[in-house]
């Protein structure tokens, strides 16, 4: 495989249960690029995030990123997971989160070193959530707790970004600060995927775009791919809500 | 001085009393610490299920140690029987909810049942040749702690304390999100065994002194109290422990003076301060929470007592909600009272802000009136719909109904006045009432003649014949006529009319 995609999805398959949930996905994608993912709900967008981690059994296919296999690769991704996985009651602050970040490059005899703390200092700043940083995550608002789960993924400093639906129930000024980071995690030359629902704003977002459903439809530049034609055929009956927002 | 040496003093000079204090204690701290894990990863039945299928290996543990040592030492069999026992009940609750059909919950209830009956059977089919009675499996004997119960006791403690402090981060992290722990490279499944196997060792370790069920209590109760009180983990477990050593001295003096069963006693006080915990918690307790419910004042409420102080009519409201409303709003300064016995009256502020609730009533009801309403109906509906009185929708009601300047019962309409402010920063003068001065800043689309920006304005009555907007301008004597159309497009700010005529002495 060739190293200079950041990463290649290699004639995938995977089933959950005997039944097929990505079917012959194959998707290579360059570095420092920002890639939008999009489909129908069930469409199988989380199950590409996941092997992408290499955490789903797989069928068929490869996965690699940077040329190595997602199992050897452990560490060059970062995750942000969807707001609804996470229990928001656990006794850890916004600081603990952050914090998390680091984990990875402490060993389990040491504690975490002084320039760790000030990577997650700086990530925390990133996003704007210096300020609150003592508080509990239960007591933020979705907005903040998406950005709190942001600023994590920037402190693990890798090379790899993947986001399940950042943009998910947050408000205008949360959506913006996270398109302006995907924008800077693109201008230091990371590769972003993200789980998105909302067709309008994809091609403002994403460099290029994946419509999947269960099979990958299309993939390439947002006005290549977002075709009514096309959308018409893998949203099928779920189109009525993208012809209306479109206001035409 | 008598009373406080012979209770509180006179115990601990026994040995049986001051063991049981330490080995209890022991045990209840690294359950405390441990559970604050269980509770957080849900892990409670787990506990549960793993403490009675201890029994079957400490029964076959005993037989066994007792057929290679003939009456020799058997605390040795005891825990490695246990420690089987703890595998199988892991291998085989994993095996069966990964199996298909079955869940988790059905997993283990079935399993530690019927490992649990298994025991049972070894139990009383060997009775003679094991000394261990299934009485003493479920209370154990804190006040027959031998001393190798302590050296057990604190032997697991170490371990067990040594492992989540040194591992806290990987734990913490497999707790919270396993995903994220997966992807830095975690083993998570030996991070979740290493859990499952810590309880089964503080299981074996405290069953002989406060007995199957009171451990899974140990386990449990403290850390879920702790969960109350605080937010932070290093904290929980701190009070966890805290709590769990107040459980075993507390429960250890009630059996003493009562005369019960220790284990019970220990875990019946650890039950009471988690049902007082749960009360008076600062944040998540239920009376806080109720007395911030209380607290709080409906915003209708505020509303109907500031329309009520406008109109004069006090608003029906049971008096204790009433008496809530007002203080707030005197506290936020939009009513005021001079003295004690007067009735409360509306500040500036608040008079504006009861207008606007006014204003709103009226607009609903005329609304609603031309939507076909009755009246009566109507006026009924805009009691309740009043509250909704975003101003996109009163100017939109306002507008539709040609800016009336009285509502369907002939009462005027207040005017908009709280325009300027950031929320709201465009006026425009159809908004205005017969009196209001201003300036106009700016138009939508063409001016009308006669009219720029700066041009000073007093708004003299409606003409009740065209509906049109009559305006003054500063040094002419004919009223400049707008129409309906013109009055919406002006955006004006308003300026006190003295303000008006010093500034310009013409």
């Amino acid at each position: 495989m060739k190293p200079d995609f950041a990463i290649q999805v290699d004639h995938l398959t995977v089933s959950y249960g005997g039944k097929p949930v990505l079917v012959n996905i194959s998707l290579d994608v360059p570095a420092g690029m920002v890639v939008g993912i999009l489909g129908p709900n069930g469409a199988g967008k989380s199950t590409l995030i996941k092997a992408v981690m290499g955490f789903v059994p797989r069928d068929f296919g490869q996965v690699a990123l940077f040329g190595k296999s997602v199992e050897d690769a452990r560490g060059h991704v970062a995750y942000v997971p969807q707001r609804g996985q996470i229990d928001w009651s656990f006794p850890v602050t916004v600081w603990d989160v952050v914090l998390m970040g680091r984990y990875m490059v402490t060993p389990w005899y040491r504690s975490i070193k002084a320039r760790d703390r000030e990577l997650a200092l700086t990530a925390l700043e990133q996003v704007r959530m210096t300020d609150l940083r003592h508080r509990q995550i239960g007591q933020l608002s979705g907005g903040q707790q998406q950005r709190v789960f942001m600023a994590r993924a920037l402190a693990q400093q890798s090379p790899i970004l993947l986001l399940d639906e950042p943009f998910a129930g947050v408000d205008a000024a949360t959506e913006r600060a996270i398109a302006g980071l995907l924008k800077q995690s693109k201008a230091e030359g990371k590769t972003v995927m993200v789980v998105h629902h909302d067709l309008e704003t994809a091609a403002e977002f994403f460099d290029r775009v994946v419509i999947l459903n269960r099979r990958l439809y299309a993939y390439g530049e947002p006005v290549e791919v977002l075709q009514e034609s096309l959308l018409a055929e893998v949203y099928g009956g779920q189109l009525r809500t993208f012809s209306w927002n479109r206001k035409e | 001085m008598d009373w406080f040496d012979s209770v509180l003093l006179e115990p601990w000079r026994h040995a049986y009393f001051v063991k049981g204090a330490v080995g209890g204690s022991i045990i209840a701290v690294t359950c405390a610490v441990l559970g604050c894990y269980v509770i957080l990863r849900r892990m409670a039945f787990i506990g549960d299920a793993m403490s009675h299928a201890l029994l079957p290996g400490v029964g076959i543990g005993y037989l066994l140690m007792n057929a290679l040592f003939p009456g020799g030492f058997t605390a040795g069999g005891l825990l490695v029987g246990a420690g089987i026992a703890a595998l199988l009940t892991s291998l085989c609750i994993s095996f069966l909810s990964h199996s298909g059909r079955i869940a988790e919950d059905t997993a283990i209830g079935i399993v530690y049942t019927g490992l649990f009956a298994a025991g049972v059977v070894i139990l009383t089919r060997y009775q003679q040749h094991i000394n261990i009675d299934l009485n003493h499996f479920f209370q154990g004997d804190i006040y027959g702690v031998a001393w190798s119960d302590l050296w057990l006791g604190a032997v697991v403690g170490t371990i067990v304390l040594g492992l989540l402090i040194v591992f806290y981060r990987h734990f913490t992290l497999v707790s919270f999100d396993p995903t994220m722990a997966a992807s830095i490279g975690l083993p998570t499944q030996l991070l979740h065994i290493a859990l499952v196997g810590m309880i089964a060792l503080v299981c074996v370790a405290g069953i002989s002194m406060v007995g199957v069920i009171m451990i899974v209590g140990l386990l449990i109760t403290p850390p879920a109290l702790a969960y109350l009180l605080t937010d932070h983990l290093p904290r929980m477990m701190v009070y966890a422990a805290i709590i769990a050593i107040v459980s075993v001295i507390l429960g250890l003096y009630f059996s003493e003076w009562v005369n019960a069963s220790g284990g019970g006693a220990i875990m019946f006080m650890g039950f009471l301060l988690f049902l007082v915990g749960l009360v008076v918690a600062p944040r998540y307790g239920l009376l806080p929470a109720w007395r911030r419910r209380r607290r709080l004042v409906p915003q209708t409420d505020l509303e109907d007592v500031l329309k009520g102080a406008l109109e004069n009519e006090p608003p029906l409201l049971a008096p204790g909600r009433l008496n809530r409303a007002v203080r707030r709003l005197v506290a936020d300064g939009l009513l005021e009272v001079d003295r004690p016995d007067t009735a409360p009256q509306l500040t500036d502020v608040g008079r504006r802000e009861a207008e606007h609730i006014l204003r709103s009533h009226q607009l609903w009801e005329g609304h609603l009136v031309q939507g076909g309403m009755s009246p009566d109906e109507a006026h009924a509906a805009a009691e309740r719909l009043e509250h909704l009185h975003e101003r996109e929708i009163l100017d939109q009601f306002d507008d539709d109904l040609d800016h009336p300047e009285e509502d369907i019962h002939g009462v005027p309409v207040p005017g908009e006045r709280e325009a300027g402010t950031d929320e709201y920063p465009d006026l425009v003068m159809s908004l205005l009432r017969q009196g209001d001065s201003g300036r106009v800043t700016g138009c939508v689309g063409d001016w009308p003649a006669g009219i720029q920006a700066g041009t000073r304005f007093t708004l003299e009555a409606r003409n009740l014949e065209t509906g049109n907007w009559q305006v003054r301008l500063p040094g002419e004597q004919r009223l400049m006529q707008l129409a309906h159309n013109d009055a919406d497009r002006l955006k004006v700010e308003l300026v006190d009319e003295k303000t008006l005529l010093a500034a310009d002495p013409d």
